[in-house]
Protein backbone atom coordinates (compact mmCIF):
# COMPACT_ATOMS: atom_id res chain seq x y z
CA UNK A 1 0.00 0.00 0.00
CA UNK A 2 1.32 3.68 -0.25
CA UNK A 3 3.32 5.72 2.45
CA UNK A 4 0.29 8.80 2.71
CA UNK A 5 -2.38 5.79 3.54
CA UNK A 6 -0.20 3.91 6.03
CA UNK A 7 0.10 7.09 7.33
CA UNK A 8 -3.14 8.67 7.97
CA UNK A 9 -4.35 5.15 9.68
CA UNK A 10 -7.55 6.33 10.22
CA UNK A 11 -10.00 4.19 12.75
CA UNK A 12 -13.00 2.91 11.26
CA UNK A 13 -15.86 1.19 13.23
CA UNK A 14 -17.60 -1.46 12.04
CA UNK A 15 -21.12 -2.30 13.12
CA UNK A 16 -21.90 -5.59 11.76
CA UNK A 17 -23.38 -8.75 13.83
CA UNK A 18 -22.41 -11.69 11.49
CA UNK A 19 -18.90 -12.74 12.62
CA UNK A 20 -17.84 -13.81 9.21
CA UNK A 21 -18.29 -10.69 7.59
CA UNK A 22 -16.81 -8.94 10.58
CA UNK A 23 -13.69 -10.36 10.45
CA UNK A 24 -13.00 -10.17 6.77
CA UNK A 25 -13.90 -6.75 6.53
CA UNK A 26 -11.53 -6.27 9.64
CA UNK A 27 -8.68 -8.18 7.86
CA UNK A 28 -9.06 -6.37 4.49
CA UNK A 29 -9.84 -2.60 6.27
CA UNK A 30 -6.25 -3.59 7.94
CA UNK A 31 -4.30 -4.43 4.94
CA UNK A 32 -5.88 -1.56 3.70
CA UNK A 33 -3.94 0.60 6.32
CA UNK A 34 -6.64 1.47 8.86
CA UNK A 35 -7.17 1.04 12.81
CA UNK A 36 -10.42 -1.02 12.50
CA UNK A 37 -12.26 -1.37 15.70
CA UNK A 38 -15.60 -3.82 15.69
CA UNK A 39 -18.98 -4.27 16.81
CA UNK A 40 -21.52 -7.01 17.28
CA UNK A 41 -24.04 -5.04 19.05
CA UNK A 42 -25.46 -1.41 19.37
CA UNK A 43 -24.56 -0.99 22.63
CA UNK A 44 -20.85 -2.34 21.93
CA UNK A 45 -20.81 0.23 19.28
CA UNK A 46 -21.97 3.22 21.51
CA UNK A 47 -18.92 2.05 23.68
CA UNK A 48 -16.68 1.38 21.06
CA UNK A 49 -17.48 5.09 19.88
CA UNK A 50 -16.74 6.69 22.76
CA UNK A 51 -13.57 4.90 23.10
CA UNK A 52 -12.22 4.91 19.57
CA UNK A 53 -13.83 8.16 17.96
CA UNK A 54 -13.25 6.37 14.34
CA UNK A 55 -12.86 8.57 11.78
CA UNK A 56 -15.68 6.39 9.74
CA UNK A 57 -18.65 3.96 10.74
CA UNK A 58 -19.40 0.97 8.29
CA UNK A 59 -22.98 0.37 9.78
CA UNK A 60 -24.98 -3.13 9.62
CA UNK A 61 -28.90 -2.14 9.81
CA UNK A 62 -29.99 -5.31 11.50
CA UNK A 63 -28.23 -5.35 14.47
CA UNK A 64 -29.48 -7.97 17.53
CA UNK A 65 -30.34 -5.46 19.88
CA UNK A 66 -31.99 -3.03 17.71
CA UNK A 67 -32.27 -0.90 14.12
CA UNK A 68 -29.23 0.60 12.63
CA UNK A 69 -30.90 3.75 11.56
CA UNK A 70 -32.16 4.71 14.78
CA UNK A 71 -28.88 4.34 16.42
CA UNK A 72 -27.59 6.23 13.68
CA UNK A 73 -30.48 9.23 14.37
CA UNK A 74 -29.20 8.87 17.85
CA UNK A 75 -25.64 9.09 17.16
CA UNK A 76 -26.41 11.83 14.30
CA UNK A 77 -28.46 14.03 17.54
CA UNK A 78 -25.79 13.19 19.87
CA UNK A 79 -23.58 15.34 17.32
CA UNK A 80 -21.26 12.61 15.74
CA UNK A 81 -20.21 14.12 12.42
CA UNK A 82 -17.87 11.54 11.07
CA UNK A 83 -18.97 9.60 7.38
CA UNK A 84 -21.28 6.90 8.18
CA UNK A 85 -21.33 3.97 4.97
CA UNK A 86 -24.79 1.67 5.53
CA UNK A 87 -24.01 -2.31 4.52
CA UNK A 88 -27.93 -3.94 4.36
CA UNK A 89 -29.20 -7.01 2.70
CA UNK A 90 -32.49 -4.78 2.14
CA UNK A 91 -32.67 -2.86 -1.03
CA UNK A 92 -35.64 -1.40 -1.99
CA UNK A 93 -35.53 2.27 -3.03
CA UNK A 94 -37.82 3.13 0.16
CA UNK A 95 -35.07 1.16 2.66
CA UNK A 96 -32.16 3.34 0.96
CA UNK A 97 -33.61 6.76 1.17
CA UNK A 98 -34.57 6.14 4.52
CA UNK A 99 -31.20 5.25 5.32
CA UNK A 100 -29.80 8.66 4.02
CA UNK A 101 -32.58 10.59 4.92
CA UNK A 102 -31.50 9.64 8.69
CA UNK A 103 -27.83 10.76 7.67
CA UNK A 104 -25.98 7.69 6.15
CA UNK A 105 -23.36 9.01 3.54
CA UNK A 106 -23.51 5.89 1.37
CA UNK A 107 -25.34 3.12 0.83
CA UNK A 108 -24.31 -0.64 -0.27
CA UNK A 109 -26.67 -3.79 -0.98
CA UNK A 110 -24.98 -7.44 0.24
CA UNK A 111 -23.79 -9.03 -1.16
CA UNK A 112 -21.06 -6.26 -2.36
CA UNK A 113 -17.42 -5.49 -3.24
CA UNK A 114 -14.77 -5.56 -1.04
CA UNK A 115 -13.09 -3.29 -3.30
CA UNK A 116 -15.82 -1.10 -3.58
CA UNK A 117 -16.31 -0.82 -0.12
CA UNK A 118 -12.87 0.40 0.14
CA UNK A 119 -13.27 2.73 -2.49
CA UNK A 120 -16.19 4.39 -0.80
CA UNK A 121 -14.55 4.87 2.02
CA UNK A 122 -11.37 6.08 0.59
CA UNK A 123 -13.68 8.56 -1.25
CA UNK A 124 -15.38 9.47 2.40
CA UNK A 125 -12.07 9.88 4.00
CA UNK A 126 -10.37 11.67 1.16
CA UNK A 127 -6.98 10.17 2.12
CA UNK A 128 -6.71 7.97 -0.39
CA UNK A 129 -4.05 8.16 -3.14
CA UNK A 130 -6.39 6.32 -5.54
CA UNK A 131 -9.33 8.68 -5.40
CA UNK A 132 -8.82 12.12 -6.86
CA UNK A 133 -9.84 15.39 -8.25
CA UNK A 134 -6.94 16.27 -10.84
CA UNK A 135 -7.77 16.93 -14.43
CA UNK A 136 -5.12 15.11 -15.38
CA UNK A 137 -4.07 11.59 -14.95
CA UNK A 138 -1.31 9.59 -15.14
CA UNK A 139 -0.73 5.72 -15.00
CA UNK A 140 2.77 4.85 -16.17
CA UNK A 141 3.22 6.80 -19.84
CA UNK A 142 -0.56 6.97 -19.85
CA UNK A 143 -2.25 9.97 -19.57
CA UNK A 144 -6.00 10.68 -19.24
CA UNK A 145 -6.77 14.04 -19.24
CA UNK A 146 -10.18 14.02 -18.14
CA UNK A 147 -11.03 17.92 -18.99
CA UNK A 148 -10.51 17.34 -22.64
CA UNK A 149 -11.87 13.96 -22.69
CA UNK A 150 -7.86 13.18 -24.53
CA UNK A 151 -5.78 10.29 -23.88
CA UNK A 152 -1.93 9.85 -24.36
CA UNK A 153 0.81 6.73 -24.67
CA UNK A 154 4.26 7.47 -24.65
CA UNK A 155 2.93 11.18 -25.83
CA UNK A 156 0.57 9.94 -28.82
CA UNK A 157 -2.90 10.45 -28.70
CA UNK A 158 -4.92 8.11 -28.44
CA UNK A 159 -8.51 7.71 -30.27
CA UNK A 160 -11.21 6.60 -27.79
CA UNK A 161 -14.70 6.13 -27.98
CA UNK A 162 -17.01 8.06 -25.52
CA UNK A 163 -17.78 5.01 -23.76
CA UNK A 164 -14.46 3.67 -23.90
CA UNK A 165 -12.99 7.01 -22.58
CA UNK A 166 -15.29 6.55 -19.84
CA UNK A 167 -14.63 3.30 -18.83
CA UNK A 168 -10.99 3.80 -18.71
CA UNK A 169 -11.17 7.55 -16.92
CA UNK A 170 -13.23 4.85 -14.36
CA UNK A 171 -10.39 2.42 -13.97
CA UNK A 172 -7.50 5.71 -13.72
CA UNK A 173 -9.69 7.37 -11.12
CA UNK A 174 -8.87 4.28 -9.16
CA UNK A 175 -5.63 3.11 -10.49
CA UNK A 176 -4.11 0.31 -8.70
CA UNK A 177 -7.38 -0.93 -7.26
CA UNK A 178 -9.61 -3.35 -8.78
CA UNK A 179 -12.90 -2.31 -10.34
CA UNK A 180 -15.70 -4.38 -10.16
CA UNK A 181 -17.64 -5.21 -13.10
CA UNK A 182 -21.02 -3.54 -10.81
CA UNK A 183 -18.81 -0.29 -10.51
CA UNK A 184 -18.41 0.12 -13.87
CA UNK A 185 -21.82 -0.57 -15.05
CA UNK A 186 -23.41 1.94 -12.73
CA UNK A 187 -21.23 4.57 -13.51
CA UNK A 188 -20.32 4.35 -17.14
CA UNK A 189 -23.68 2.76 -18.43
CA UNK A 190 -26.01 3.89 -15.92
CA UNK A 191 -27.63 0.39 -15.38
CA UNK A 192 -27.69 -2.63 -12.87
CA UNK A 193 -25.61 -5.46 -14.46
CA UNK A 194 -27.32 -7.92 -12.21
CA UNK A 195 -30.47 -7.64 -14.36
CA UNK A 196 -29.49 -6.05 -17.33
CA UNK A 197 -27.43 -8.50 -18.96
CA UNK A 198 -24.10 -6.12 -19.96
CA UNK A 199 -21.17 -8.68 -19.39
CA UNK A 200 -20.35 -8.93 -22.95
CA UNK A 201 -20.48 -5.44 -23.80
CA UNK A 202 -18.36 -4.67 -20.63
CA UNK A 203 -15.75 -6.85 -22.67
CA UNK A 204 -16.16 -5.47 -25.54
CA UNK A 205 -15.01 -2.16 -24.27
CA UNK A 206 -12.01 -3.55 -21.96
CA UNK A 207 -10.78 -5.62 -25.49
CA UNK A 208 -11.05 -2.74 -27.35
CA UNK A 209 -9.15 0.08 -25.17
CA UNK A 210 -6.45 -2.97 -24.49
CA UNK A 211 -6.01 -3.31 -28.56
CA UNK A 212 -6.01 0.90 -28.63
CA UNK A 213 -3.59 1.33 -25.60
CA UNK A 214 -1.24 -2.19 -24.64
CA UNK A 215 -1.47 -3.31 -28.40
CA UNK A 216 2.67 -4.06 -29.10
CA UNK A 217 3.46 -2.62 -25.70
CA UNK A 218 5.95 -4.45 -23.20
CA UNK A 219 4.16 -2.75 -20.03
CA UNK A 220 0.67 -3.82 -20.09
CA UNK A 221 -1.48 -1.27 -18.20
CA UNK A 222 -5.12 -2.76 -18.36
CA UNK A 223 -5.18 -5.87 -15.92
CA UNK A 224 -8.06 -8.36 -15.49
CA UNK A 225 -8.78 -9.43 -12.17
CA UNK A 226 -10.54 -12.48 -12.31
CA UNK A 227 -14.18 -12.87 -10.47
CA UNK A 228 -13.59 -9.70 -9.49
CA UNK A 229 -13.10 -6.96 -12.35
CA UNK A 230 -10.42 -4.67 -14.04
CA UNK A 231 -7.49 -2.87 -12.54
CA UNK A 232 -5.15 0.15 -14.36
CA UNK A 233 -1.74 -0.57 -12.85
CA UNK A 234 1.93 0.22 -14.04
CA UNK A 235 2.31 -3.44 -12.92
CA UNK A 236 0.57 -6.72 -12.62
CA UNK A 237 0.51 -7.49 -9.00
CA UNK B 1 -64.28 -18.40 18.73
CA UNK B 2 -67.52 -18.74 17.09
CA UNK B 3 -69.69 -20.27 20.15
CA UNK B 4 -69.69 -17.21 21.74
CA UNK B 5 -71.99 -15.32 19.51
CA UNK B 6 -74.44 -17.95 19.24
CA UNK B 7 -74.25 -17.93 22.90
CA UNK B 8 -74.79 -13.92 22.70
CA UNK B 9 -77.72 -14.52 20.48
CA UNK B 10 -79.56 -17.18 22.51
CA UNK B 11 -78.92 -15.05 25.10
CA UNK B 12 -80.58 -11.92 23.57
CA UNK B 13 -83.67 -14.25 22.39
CA UNK B 14 -83.77 -15.14 26.07
CA UNK B 15 -83.91 -12.00 27.22
CA UNK B 16 -86.62 -11.08 24.74
CA UNK B 17 -88.57 -13.76 26.29
CA UNK B 18 -87.89 -13.02 29.72
CA UNK B 19 -89.37 -9.16 28.53
CA UNK B 20 -92.11 -10.49 27.09
CA UNK B 21 -93.44 -12.82 30.17
CA UNK B 22 -92.38 -9.41 32.66
CA UNK B 23 -94.37 -7.52 30.46
CA UNK B 24 -97.37 -9.82 30.02
CA UNK B 25 -97.70 -10.36 33.92
CA UNK B 26 -97.69 -6.50 34.19
CA UNK B 27 -100.43 -6.46 31.89
CA UNK B 28 -102.69 -8.66 33.79
CA UNK B 29 -101.97 -7.11 36.72
CA UNK B 30 -102.89 -3.61 35.66
CA UNK B 31 -105.99 -4.81 33.59
CA UNK B 32 -106.95 -7.39 37.16
CA UNK B 33 -106.35 -3.10 38.82
CA UNK B 34 -108.70 -2.15 36.14
CA UNK B 35 -111.05 -4.21 36.46
CA UNK B 36 -110.82 -4.50 40.33
CA UNK B 37 -111.43 -0.75 40.47
CA UNK B 38 -114.57 -0.89 37.66
CA UNK B 39 -116.49 -3.32 40.08
CA UNK B 40 -115.48 -3.26 43.32
CA UNK B 41 -117.11 -5.95 45.00
CA UNK B 42 -115.49 -9.28 43.42
CA UNK B 43 -112.17 -10.87 45.28
CA UNK B 44 -109.45 -9.42 44.46
CA UNK B 45 -107.67 -12.60 45.79
CA UNK B 46 -109.59 -14.32 42.62
CA UNK B 47 -108.36 -12.15 40.28
CA UNK B 48 -104.88 -12.33 41.61
CA UNK B 49 -104.97 -16.32 41.17
CA UNK B 50 -105.79 -15.36 37.28
CA UNK B 51 -102.91 -13.39 36.50
CA UNK B 52 -100.62 -16.38 38.31
CA UNK B 53 -102.27 -18.63 36.31
CA UNK B 54 -102.10 -16.91 33.22
CA UNK B 55 -98.20 -15.96 33.97
CA UNK B 56 -97.70 -19.71 35.22
CA UNK B 57 -98.89 -20.98 31.91
CA UNK B 58 -96.60 -19.04 30.24
CA UNK B 59 -93.93 -19.62 31.99
CA UNK B 60 -94.52 -23.51 31.46
CA UNK B 61 -94.01 -22.44 27.76
CA UNK B 62 -90.36 -21.09 28.22
CA UNK B 63 -88.53 -24.23 28.35
CA UNK B 64 -90.15 -24.92 24.28
CA UNK B 65 -89.75 -21.04 23.46
CA UNK B 66 -86.04 -21.39 24.76
CA UNK B 67 -85.22 -24.24 22.63
CA UNK B 68 -86.91 -22.63 19.54
CA UNK B 69 -84.41 -19.39 20.54
CA UNK B 70 -81.32 -21.46 20.93
CA UNK B 71 -82.81 -23.17 17.30
CA UNK B 72 -83.27 -19.61 15.95
CA UNK B 73 -79.64 -18.91 17.82
CA UNK B 74 -78.10 -21.40 15.77
CA UNK B 75 -79.69 -20.29 12.45
CA UNK B 76 -78.62 -16.81 12.52
CA UNK B 77 -74.69 -17.76 13.46
CA UNK B 78 -74.49 -21.02 11.44
CA UNK B 79 -73.21 -19.26 8.42
CA UNK B 80 -70.70 -17.62 10.02
CA UNK B 81 -69.59 -20.61 11.93
CA UNK B 82 -69.33 -22.28 8.46
CA UNK B 83 -67.37 -18.58 7.92
CA UNK B 84 -64.99 -19.44 10.58
CA UNK B 85 -64.18 -23.27 10.53
CA UNK B 86 -63.63 -22.76 6.35
CA UNK B 87 -61.06 -19.71 7.30
CA UNK B 88 -59.53 -21.94 9.82
CA UNK B 89 -59.06 -24.77 7.97
CA UNK B 90 -57.63 -22.76 5.07
CA UNK B 91 -55.21 -21.59 8.08
CA UNK B 92 -54.62 -24.63 9.02
CA UNK B 93 -53.28 -25.43 5.11
CA UNK B 94 -55.73 -26.53 3.20
CA UNK B 95 -55.09 -23.80 0.76
CA UNK B 96 -57.45 -24.65 -2.11
CA UNK B 97 -60.65 -24.77 0.18
CA UNK B 98 -63.37 -22.09 -0.06
CA UNK B 99 -66.26 -21.46 1.84
CA UNK B 100 -69.32 -22.96 0.14
CA UNK B 101 -71.72 -19.69 -0.92
CA UNK B 102 -73.89 -21.32 -3.39
CA UNK B 103 -75.99 -22.96 -0.63
CA UNK B 104 -76.24 -19.54 1.45
CA UNK B 105 -79.26 -17.29 0.97
CA UNK B 106 -78.27 -14.12 -1.00
CA UNK B 107 -77.92 -11.84 2.09
CA UNK B 108 -74.78 -10.38 4.15
CA UNK B 109 -73.46 -13.47 5.17
CA UNK B 110 -73.21 -14.74 1.86
CA UNK B 111 -71.64 -11.20 1.01
CA UNK B 112 -69.16 -11.74 3.78
CA UNK B 113 -68.55 -15.15 2.51
CA UNK B 114 -67.41 -14.12 -0.76
CA UNK B 115 -65.47 -10.85 -0.04
CA UNK B 116 -63.52 -13.67 2.46
CA UNK B 117 -63.16 -16.39 -0.48
CA UNK B 118 -61.92 -13.47 -2.72
CA UNK B 119 -59.13 -12.33 -0.16
CA UNK B 120 -58.01 -15.98 -0.01
CA UNK B 121 -57.56 -16.10 -3.64
CA UNK B 122 -55.89 -13.11 -3.90
CA UNK B 123 -53.83 -14.56 -0.84
CA UNK B 124 -53.46 -18.12 -2.99
CA UNK B 125 -52.25 -16.37 -5.96
CA UNK B 126 -49.44 -14.60 -3.92
CA UNK B 127 -48.38 -17.53 -2.22
CA UNK B 128 -47.89 -19.87 -5.47
CA UNK B 129 -45.53 -17.45 -6.35
CA UNK B 130 -43.70 -16.98 -3.19
CA UNK B 131 -43.46 -20.96 -3.48
CA UNK B 132 -42.76 -20.92 -7.04
CA UNK B 133 -39.88 -18.70 -6.23
CA UNK B 134 -38.40 -20.59 -3.47
CA UNK B 135 -38.68 -23.35 -5.08
CA UNK B 136 -37.07 -22.19 -8.19
CA UNK B 137 -34.49 -20.42 -5.89
CA UNK B 138 -33.87 -23.43 -3.87
CA UNK B 139 -32.87 -25.38 -6.96
CA UNK B 140 -31.02 -23.29 -9.34
CA UNK B 141 -28.69 -21.96 -6.39
CA UNK B 142 -27.92 -25.03 -5.83
CA UNK B 143 -25.67 -25.58 -8.88
CA UNK B 144 -23.82 -22.47 -8.37
CA UNK B 145 -23.40 -23.72 -4.63
CA UNK B 146 -22.54 -26.97 -5.57
CA UNK B 147 -19.37 -26.01 -8.26
CA UNK B 148 -18.28 -23.44 -5.28
CA UNK B 149 -17.54 -26.38 -2.77
CA UNK B 150 -16.38 -28.39 -5.12
CA UNK B 151 -13.82 -25.65 -6.04
CA UNK B 152 -12.73 -25.43 -2.99
CA UNK B 153 -12.93 -28.81 -1.62
CA UNK B 154 -10.33 -29.46 -4.94
CA UNK B 155 -8.03 -26.50 -4.14
CA UNK B 156 -7.61 -27.92 -0.56
CA UNK B 157 -7.51 -31.31 -1.48
CA UNK B 158 -3.88 -31.01 -1.51
CA UNK B 159 -0.74 -28.22 -1.44
CA UNK B 160 -0.82 -25.95 -4.18
CA UNK B 161 1.31 -22.84 -5.62
CA UNK B 162 0.31 -19.42 -4.43
CA UNK B 163 -0.94 -19.24 -8.76
CA UNK B 164 -3.06 -22.36 -8.02
CA UNK B 165 -4.99 -20.73 -4.78
CA UNK B 166 -5.32 -17.82 -6.46
CA UNK B 167 -6.91 -19.26 -9.61
CA UNK B 168 -9.30 -21.50 -7.57
CA UNK B 169 -10.62 -18.39 -5.19
CA UNK B 170 -11.09 -16.47 -8.59
CA UNK B 171 -12.87 -18.82 -10.34
CA UNK B 172 -15.36 -19.12 -6.68
CA UNK B 173 -15.63 -15.50 -7.27
CA UNK B 174 -17.02 -16.01 -10.43
CA UNK B 175 -19.40 -18.27 -9.76
CA UNK B 176 -20.38 -16.49 -6.86
CA UNK B 177 -21.18 -13.23 -9.15
CA UNK B 178 -23.39 -15.56 -10.88
CA UNK B 179 -24.87 -16.83 -7.95
CA UNK B 180 -25.57 -13.10 -7.24
CA UNK B 181 -27.28 -12.48 -10.29
CA UNK B 182 -29.61 -15.14 -10.10
CA UNK B 183 -30.50 -14.08 -6.38
CA UNK B 184 -31.34 -10.46 -7.37
CA UNK B 185 -33.40 -11.29 -10.88
CA UNK B 186 -35.41 -13.56 -8.53
CA UNK B 187 -35.69 -10.82 -6.37
CA UNK B 188 -36.53 -8.54 -8.88
CA UNK B 189 -39.27 -11.09 -10.22
CA UNK B 190 -40.73 -11.20 -6.97
CA UNK B 191 -40.84 -7.48 -6.71
CA UNK B 192 -42.20 -6.66 -9.94
CA UNK B 193 -45.09 -9.94 -9.27
CA UNK B 194 -45.86 -7.69 -5.95
CA UNK B 195 -46.55 -4.78 -8.34
CA UNK B 196 -46.86 -1.38 -6.51
CA UNK B 197 -44.98 0.12 -9.15
CA UNK B 198 -47.88 2.29 -10.88
CA UNK B 199 -46.88 5.03 -8.55
CA UNK B 200 -43.39 5.66 -9.94
CA UNK B 201 -45.02 5.35 -13.47
CA UNK B 202 -44.06 8.34 -15.70
CA UNK B 203 -44.74 9.46 -19.84
CA UNK B 204 -41.77 8.09 -21.51
CA UNK B 205 -41.03 8.36 -25.24
CA UNK B 206 -40.30 4.74 -26.08
CA UNK B 207 -38.06 6.27 -28.96
CA UNK B 208 -35.81 7.39 -26.29
CA UNK B 209 -35.53 4.09 -24.40
CA UNK B 210 -34.71 2.13 -28.04
CA UNK B 211 -32.26 5.10 -28.70
CA UNK B 212 -30.52 3.86 -25.21
CA UNK B 213 -30.52 0.41 -25.41
CA UNK B 214 -28.75 1.04 -29.35
CA UNK B 215 -26.53 2.52 -27.55
CA UNK B 216 -25.58 0.14 -25.27
CA UNK B 217 -25.50 -2.70 -27.91
CA UNK B 218 -23.88 -0.83 -30.19
CA UNK B 219 -20.09 -2.01 -29.50
CA UNK B 220 -21.27 -5.05 -29.23
CA UNK B 221 -22.93 -5.67 -32.20
CA UNK B 222 -20.66 -4.23 -34.50
CA UNK B 223 -17.56 -6.55 -32.26
CA UNK B 224 -20.26 -9.91 -33.44
CA UNK B 225 -20.25 -8.27 -37.15
CA UNK B 226 -23.88 -7.83 -36.19
CA UNK B 227 -26.41 -4.69 -37.67
CA UNK B 228 -28.05 -3.35 -34.75
CA UNK B 229 -30.80 -1.33 -36.62
CA UNK B 230 -33.11 0.05 -35.52
CA UNK B 231 -36.74 2.11 -36.33
CA UNK B 232 -38.73 3.92 -33.77
CA UNK B 233 -41.71 5.96 -34.15
CA UNK B 234 -40.91 9.84 -33.63
CA UNK B 235 -43.96 10.07 -30.94
CA UNK B 236 -44.57 6.69 -29.31
CA UNK B 237 -45.10 6.99 -25.48
CA UNK B 238 -46.13 5.02 -22.83
CA UNK B 239 -46.73 5.29 -19.61
CA UNK B 240 -43.85 3.62 -17.38
CA UNK B 241 -40.42 3.30 -15.40
CA UNK B 242 -37.64 3.66 -17.92
CA UNK B 243 -35.21 2.16 -15.58
CA UNK B 244 -37.56 -1.17 -16.39
CA UNK B 245 -38.60 -0.76 -20.28
CA UNK B 246 -34.53 -0.42 -20.83
CA UNK B 247 -34.07 -3.66 -19.08
CA UNK B 248 -36.88 -4.98 -20.85
CA UNK B 249 -35.53 -3.93 -24.19
CA UNK B 250 -31.40 -4.96 -22.77
CA UNK B 251 -32.69 -7.95 -22.33
CA UNK B 252 -34.90 -8.45 -25.85
CA UNK B 253 -31.71 -7.20 -27.56
CA UNK B 254 -28.82 -9.47 -25.63
CA UNK B 255 -31.02 -12.30 -26.16
CA UNK B 256 -31.26 -11.31 -29.94
CA UNK B 257 -27.14 -11.39 -30.08
CA UNK B 258 -26.66 -14.66 -28.70
CA UNK B 259 -28.88 -16.36 -31.16
CA UNK B 260 -27.59 -14.10 -34.31
CA UNK B 261 -24.47 -15.06 -36.04
CA UNK B 262 -22.01 -12.85 -37.82
CA UNK B 263 -23.13 -10.84 -40.61
CA UNK B 264 -26.95 -11.22 -39.38
CA UNK B 265 -29.04 -7.74 -38.34
CA UNK B 266 -30.99 -7.36 -35.57
CA UNK B 267 -33.70 -4.69 -36.03
CA UNK B 268 -35.63 -2.69 -33.46
CA UNK B 269 -38.58 -0.57 -34.31
CA UNK B 270 -41.68 1.02 -32.29
CA UNK B 271 -45.16 1.03 -34.10
CA UNK B 272 -47.92 2.70 -32.83
CA UNK B 273 -52.19 1.17 -33.88
CA UNK B 274 -54.80 1.48 -32.32
CA UNK B 275 -53.62 3.23 -29.07
CA UNK B 276 -51.45 -0.11 -28.85
CA UNK B 277 -47.57 0.53 -28.86
CA UNK B 278 -45.73 -1.90 -30.28
CA UNK B 279 -41.96 -3.14 -29.28
CA UNK B 280 -40.52 -5.20 -31.20
CA UNK B 281 -36.57 -6.87 -31.51
CA UNK B 282 -36.42 -9.15 -34.93
CA UNK B 283 -32.97 -11.04 -35.38
CA UNK B 284 -32.06 -13.07 -38.30
CA UNK B 285 -31.18 -16.03 -36.64
CA UNK B 286 -32.43 -19.55 -36.46
CA UNK B 287 -35.64 -19.22 -35.14
CA UNK B 288 -37.08 -20.40 -31.80
CA UNK B 289 -38.44 -23.77 -32.26
CA UNK B 290 -42.28 -24.79 -31.87
CA UNK B 291 -41.78 -26.86 -28.49
CA UNK B 292 -39.50 -24.28 -26.89
CA UNK B 293 -41.92 -21.19 -28.04
CA UNK B 294 -44.06 -22.13 -24.69
CA UNK B 295 -41.73 -22.45 -22.31
CA UNK B 296 -38.99 -19.31 -23.36
CA UNK B 297 -40.71 -17.32 -20.85
CA UNK B 298 -41.18 -19.50 -18.30
CA UNK B 299 -37.59 -19.11 -15.64
CA UNK B 300 -34.79 -20.83 -15.69
CA UNK B 301 -35.40 -21.89 -19.88
CA UNK B 302 -32.14 -23.09 -21.78
CA UNK B 303 -33.23 -23.25 -25.55
CA UNK B 304 -30.56 -25.90 -27.29
CA UNK B 305 -27.61 -23.95 -29.09
CA UNK B 306 -27.81 -20.96 -26.95
CA UNK B 307 -24.97 -19.46 -24.94
CA UNK B 308 -23.74 -21.29 -21.36
CA UNK B 309 -24.27 -19.18 -18.11
CA UNK B 310 -27.20 -17.26 -19.17
CA UNK B 311 -29.71 -18.77 -16.04
CA UNK B 312 -32.41 -18.29 -18.56
CA UNK B 313 -34.24 -15.32 -16.45
CA UNK B 314 -33.67 -12.56 -19.08
CA UNK B 315 -36.82 -13.51 -20.97
CA UNK B 316 -39.09 -13.94 -17.87
CA UNK B 317 -38.11 -10.96 -16.76
CA UNK B 318 -38.96 -8.77 -19.77
CA UNK B 319 -42.30 -10.48 -19.84
CA UNK B 320 -42.90 -9.66 -16.50
CA UNK B 321 -41.63 -5.89 -16.98
CA UNK B 322 -44.34 -5.87 -19.92
CA UNK B 323 -46.96 -7.32 -17.89
CA UNK B 324 -46.21 -4.50 -15.34
CA UNK B 325 -46.72 -2.10 -17.36
CA UNK B 326 -50.20 -3.26 -18.63
CA UNK B 327 -48.75 -5.48 -21.75
CA UNK B 328 -47.55 -8.54 -22.64
CA UNK B 329 -44.67 -9.74 -24.22
CA UNK B 330 -44.74 -12.46 -27.19
CA UNK B 331 -42.70 -14.02 -29.64
CA UNK B 332 -44.69 -13.52 -32.69
CA UNK B 333 -43.03 -16.36 -34.78
CA UNK B 334 -42.47 -19.39 -33.44
CA UNK B 335 -41.10 -22.06 -35.05
CA UNK B 336 -40.01 -19.51 -37.84
CA UNK B 337 -36.14 -17.84 -38.83
CA UNK B 338 -35.44 -15.13 -37.40
CA UNK B 339 -37.00 -14.79 -33.76
CA UNK B 340 -39.20 -11.37 -33.86
CA UNK B 341 -40.35 -10.80 -29.91
CA UNK B 342 -43.24 -8.37 -29.93
CA UNK B 343 -44.13 -6.27 -26.80
CA UNK B 344 -46.88 -4.59 -27.25
CA UNK B 345 -48.06 -1.72 -24.08
CA UNK B 346 -50.72 0.84 -24.06
CA UNK B 347 -49.51 4.12 -25.50
CA UNK B 348 -49.98 7.21 -24.29
CA UNK B 349 -50.46 8.91 -27.64
CA UNK B 350 -47.79 11.42 -29.13
CA UNK B 351 -46.81 14.29 -27.09
CA UNK B 352 -47.80 17.73 -28.27
CA UNK B 353 -44.67 19.08 -29.27
CA UNK B 354 -43.55 15.46 -31.19
CA UNK B 355 -44.20 15.00 -35.24
CA UNK B 356 -47.07 12.84 -36.32
CA UNK B 357 -46.56 9.27 -36.82
CA UNK B 358 -46.81 9.76 -40.75
CA UNK B 359 -42.71 11.07 -40.03
CA UNK B 360 -41.91 7.15 -39.20
CA UNK B 361 -39.14 5.67 -40.79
Amino acid sequence: MKADEVKAAAGILVVEDDRRVTESLQQGLSEAGFAVATAARLAAADTQLAQEKPALVVLDLNLPDGDGRTWLRRVRAAGHRMPVIILTARDTLPERVAGLDEGADDYLTKPFAFAELLARIRARLRTAAAQTDDDVLGVGDLEIDRLRRQVRRAGRAVDLTAREFDVLALLAQWRGQPVSRDLLAREVWKINRRLTPLDNVIDVHLSHLREKIDKNRAAKLIHTVRGVGFRLAEENT
Amino acid sequence: MSFPFRSRTFLYLLLLLGLFVASQAMIYTLVEWAHRHANPYENFAEGIMEVVQGVGLTLLLVPLLAGVAWWLARRITGPLNAVAATAQRIRGGQWAERIETATMPDDETKVLAETVNAAFDGYAGVLRRLERFSGDAAHQLRTPIAAMRNLGEVALSRARTADEYREALETMLGELDRLTRIVEQLLQLSRLDAGMLKARFAPLPLGAVVEQVRQIYQPLAEARGVELAMAAGAGARVAGIEELLIELLGNLVDNALRHTPKGGTIRIDVSEAGGEVCLAVTDSGPGIPDEFAKKIFDRFTQVPGSETGTAGLGLPLAAQIAAVHGGALKLANPGQPGARFECRLPGLGPSASSSPPADRS
